[in-house]
């Protein structure tokens, strides 16, 4: 069968996206407009597959593209992180309890998941850095509309996108210059350490939904890896060991917390600089194991922030100061949440494990002690997130007569990204050959 | 035999050791996540029969041992993952030989006697099939950890051991002290876990393989040619050492000790009786031969083991259960084994780990019967046995043992207050530079009308 499209998947995701926006936005009832929410991105989820599938398995369709190519166009690392992003979006709208709905706009999930595409598929650097504005634009918004404080992130952002505006226009000539500033916006946009006052007051002030889905896509890394020119000169490598201090100091932030949603940025972020840190490196090794750990965490952790979302939705914000007891009541969450947070932090059989060891070999092939810094974060890592689980999940029950047994609807969201977690577990050659791909030098599709 | 024959025969018994295992764990792990109920008869036979097949194939191993009138076996499952240009490979190694063996043997018997005890025991107990998911995870690491042939296979049977061993820690969920001492034995696994990484870590950086056999220049245990410079093997020893010592509770590290006997008496008895606390001594035991020309590392295992011992003595003293003073009697012979260990005398030590674990378990098991032996043991002397005075000296080391506590607080102290104070020292700063950024909330806000702070 010769398929002969109009325009490529993306493309129609493109299209399909605001449209379905805007039908879910017109929605008379807030069941009906989840409903409609949910619809969309699974479609999104499905258009992007397509492409994915069409770009690696499938010999590429005869395809007429719509829209310009020297403004959008798409390649391997673009699309992985579009697939990332669109399966993150869908198990956001999924996992939204109808008692949530009200104070959870849908609207603005499938606006975010638009813009997020539009930013992977640019071309050029001003139309990127001009998504990355709106992007926080739209978050802004929500703050806005909960009276929140706009100044910290209004300031953060300003700078960030100032900073990176002035290496990408003003110093061309200038490699190093430009990487230096580059750098330092970006670092600031994606709130790495010792920026991270911008995410953990995101975690605060914003919805946990919209602050899980704009920390988790990694919007900032892939914008880094894109602007930043392929010889950073010396700033590279210094981004690399701040990245690496940076892993550590949250790793140890998020042992101590007392507090379930600062735990969450914190542990968060600390995977995060890891996977920039893999990224920056001068290893090819540690290159690859950047990204290996970008795909593993991009699911285990925006899986591990819906369930705590999905326990606060019944109980109201987490406190990490007392037992919980959750267990009992919810098995299947307790559960989940120690799956997850055993494949974050790379315990053997999870295909964190294969990546951080990658990482752990790449880094002090170039440094002992840069390999130190990984091995003490991945400990400390693994020793908050246990933490983490028995305070919320073990010691005496709470009486309570709230049900919190685990939804239809939530275990579906969830058994997504833990089908993909098993897959990469059992077969850890095809994450770490497809991350092995991506880091070597971009390949385009028309 | 045939070198194709014996090398199939060899992959076969491994395949029966650890493929029934994981099926077994996967089998239980998705009737615990999809809340299937399952009887408790079926989830025993599911992690018997995972024991009983893995019997078989080491008794299949030991007599291809035997018959092939070589001193070691070996298996490799082939690359499990590569990346050529980086220089970048893994694979399962196997190295069957009579260190491996014996102790696989030993870790089969016992397990499947704690497995067998614990259905009776631990009868319509709540987390009844909590206990087998974890008790498979614990045989699969216990059974990679034995037959390890890399150190990278051992790293991944040793973690699997520590966290099952954490888990059944805190079986009791609904005891805050069983969890929080669970968390206490996970920080000191994550400290020996790094140790050991990092042994593995300095060993690939100096260009040498993680294959013991290599390492040994392929002379079977315990005659190993010691292959590596002696800077090297005392930085990889030292390593080694610190891992082996927070497994096997060994100073500075035996603080844990007591606190994990929080968990059921059957995950006590196999993994602080007979097992876990072993596999420290068994480390050591597969390293040593490698390290023999160091006498400054061969002193520092006397000196260690014999410290242990000699404080394990003085705690186990003013222990007030019967638990907390059998694990303290392991550590005791733990201690002495791994001093046996720096004074090179291997075999005995492996005797010295195969009948101390067996003894053991059978104390352990009896445990929760004490009274009633302690009364039938009256019955037959005839006499009372609270009546005898402690003398003077006993009452000194007494007053001693009480001391022990200190060494778990002088931890504490030294290392996880200032570790706390310097990140809430930080958490305050930062939490005053974001609120003088972000500046007073408007008071319309959600924040300060305060509605329940339930923003999802």
């Amino acid at each position: 069968m010769n398929l002969t499209l109009p325009c490529s998947w993306l493309e129609l995701a493109l299209l399909a996206l605001p449209a379905g926006l805007f039908w879910s936005w017109r929605a008379s009832s807030l069941a009906e407009a989840r409903q409609r929410a949910l619809l969309n991105a699974g479609l999104h989820l499905l258009l992007v597959l397509l492409a994915w599938l069409d770009f690696y398995r499938w010999s590429p369709l005869p395809t007429q593209t719509l829209l310009p190519q020297h403004w959008l166009a798409t390649d391997a690392l673009a699309l992985s992180v579009a697939l990332l992003s669109a399966l993150q979006g869908l198990m956001l709208v999924g996992i939204t309890l109808k008692t949530r709905r009200r104070r959870f706009s849908f609207a603005r999930t499938l606006l975010l998941q638009w813009l997020s595409l539009l930013l992977l598929m640019a071309q050029s650097d001003g139309l990127m850095l001009m998504l990355l504005g709106l992007l926080q634009l739209v978050l802004l918004h929500e703050r806005r509309q909960r009276g929140r404080s706009l100044r910290l992130q209004g300031i953060y952002v300003l700078s960030a996108l100032g900073l990176s505006s002035i290496a990408t226009f003003c110093l061309p000539q200038q490699p190093t210059a430009a990487s230096l500033l580059l750098l330092t916006g970006l670092w600031i946009y994606t709130g790495l350490p010792p920026f991270q006052s911008l995410v953990l007051d995101h975690f605060e002030r914003a919805s946990l939904g919209t602050a899980l889905l704009s920390l988790n896509t990694l919007l900032g890394v892939y914008a880094l890896l894109r602007l930043l020119p392929a010889d950073t000169g010396p700033p590279g490598p210094v981004a690399a060991w701040l990245a690496l201090l940076g892993a550590l100091y949250c790793a140890g932030q998020a042992c101590i917390q007392s507090e379930g949603r600062r735990f969450v940025a914190y542990f968060s972020l600390s995977h995060q600089a890891l996977i920039v840190a893999g990224l920056l490196s001068a290893s090819p090794l540690a290159r690859v194991a950047g990204f290996a750990l970008w795909f593993n965490s991009a699911l285990s952790l925006m899986t591990l922030g819906l369930i705590f979302r999905s326990i606060e939705a019944r109980k109201g914000r987490l406190s990490l100061r007392h037992f919980g007891g959750l267990a009992r009541q919810t098995p299947v969450l307790a559960a989940l949440f120690l799956l997850m947070a055993l494949s974050a932090t790379g315990f053997p059989g999870s295909p964190g494990f294969w990546g951080l060891e990658a990482l752990l070999a790449g880094t002090s092939h170039l440094h002992p002690l840069q390999g130190l810094l990984v091995l003490l974060s991945s400990s400390l890592n693994s020793i908050a997130a246990i933490r983490a689980y028995g305070q919320l999940f073990l010691g005496t029950p709470p009486e309570s007569g709230l049900p919190l047994q685990i939804r239809r609807a939530e275990l579906l969201a969830l058994m997504l990204p833990l089908l993909f977690l098993l897959y990469s577990a059992a077969a850890p050659q095809v994450l770490l050959n497809h991350s092995q791909r991506l880091s070597g030098p971009p390949s385009t599709s028309p | 035999m045939r070198p194709e024959t014996l090398h199939w025969l060899t992959a076969l018994c491994c395949v029966l050791i650890f493929l029934p295992t994981a099926i077994s764990l996967a089998i239980s792990a998705l009737i615990a996540l999809l809340e299937w109920p399952i009887r408790e008869t079926r989830s025993h036979l599911l992690a018997s029969s995972s024991v009983l097949l893995g019997l078989s194939g080491s008794l299949g191993l030991v007599l291809l041992l035997l018959g092939s009138g070589q001193h070691s076996l070996g298996w490799y499952s082939g690359d499990w993952l590569s990346l050529p240009r980086a220089d970048f490979h893994f694979g399962f190694a196997f190295l069957l030989d009579w260190l491996s063996l014996p102790f696989l043997v030993l870790c089969q018997l016992l397990i499947g006697t704690v497995g067998a005890f614990a259905r009776v025991y631990l009868h319509r107990e709540l987390g009844f099939r909590r206990f087998y998911l974890f008790y498979l995870l614990f045989l699969l690491g216990l059974s990679l950890s034995a037959l390890a042939g890399n150190i990278e296979t051992l790293f991944i049977g040793w973690e699997l051991v520590g966290f099952a061993s954490v888990m059944l820690i805190s079986f009791f969920q609904e005891r805050a002290a069983a969890v929080r001492n669970s968390l206490r034995v996970w920080i000191i696994y994550r400290l020996a876990d790094a140790a050991f990484l990092g042994a593995a870590l300095v060993l690939h950086e100096l260009g040498r393989s993680g294959d013991f056999l290599q390492l040994a220049s392929h002379a079977p245990w315990p005659a190993s040619q010691p292959a590596l410079p002696a800077g090297q093997a005392l930085l990889i020893g030292s390593l080694l050492v610190v891992a082996a010592a927070g497994k096997s509770a060994l100073l500075p590290f035996s603080g844990w000790l007591p606190r994990a006997m929080e968990g059921p008496t059957p995950s006590s008895a196999v993994f602080y009786g007979a097992l876990s606390i072993h596999l420290g001594a068994f480390l050591l035991l597969r390293i040593a031969p490698l390290l023999s020309h160091q006498p400054f590392f061969n002193a520092s295992l006397v000196l260690l083991g014999l410290a242990s011992a000699v404080w394990a003595s003085l705690a186990m003293r003013v222990m007030p259960q019967i638990k907390g003073k059998l694990a303290y009697a392991s550590l005791i012979q733990v201690g002495l084994i791994v001093a046996e260990i720096g004074l090179g005398l291997y075999v005995l030590a492996l005797i010295h780990i195969l009948g101390h674990a067996l003894i053991r378990t059978l104390q352990f098991l009896r445990a929760p019967s004490l009274l009633h032996d302690l009364q039938q043991l009256e019955n037959q002397l005839g006499e009372s046995l609270h009546g005898a005075k402690q003398t003077q000296r006993q009452r000194q080391r007494y007053r001693l043992g009480y001391y022990h506590q200190q060494l778990d607080q002088l931890l504490i102290s030294g290392l996880v207050q200032p570790f706390v104070l310097f990140f809430s020292r930080c958490e305050a700063l930062e939490q005053r530079w974001s609120r003088w950024l972000a500046g007073p909330e408007s008071p319309h806000s959600e924040a300060t009308l305060d509605i329940g702070g339930i923003d999802t």
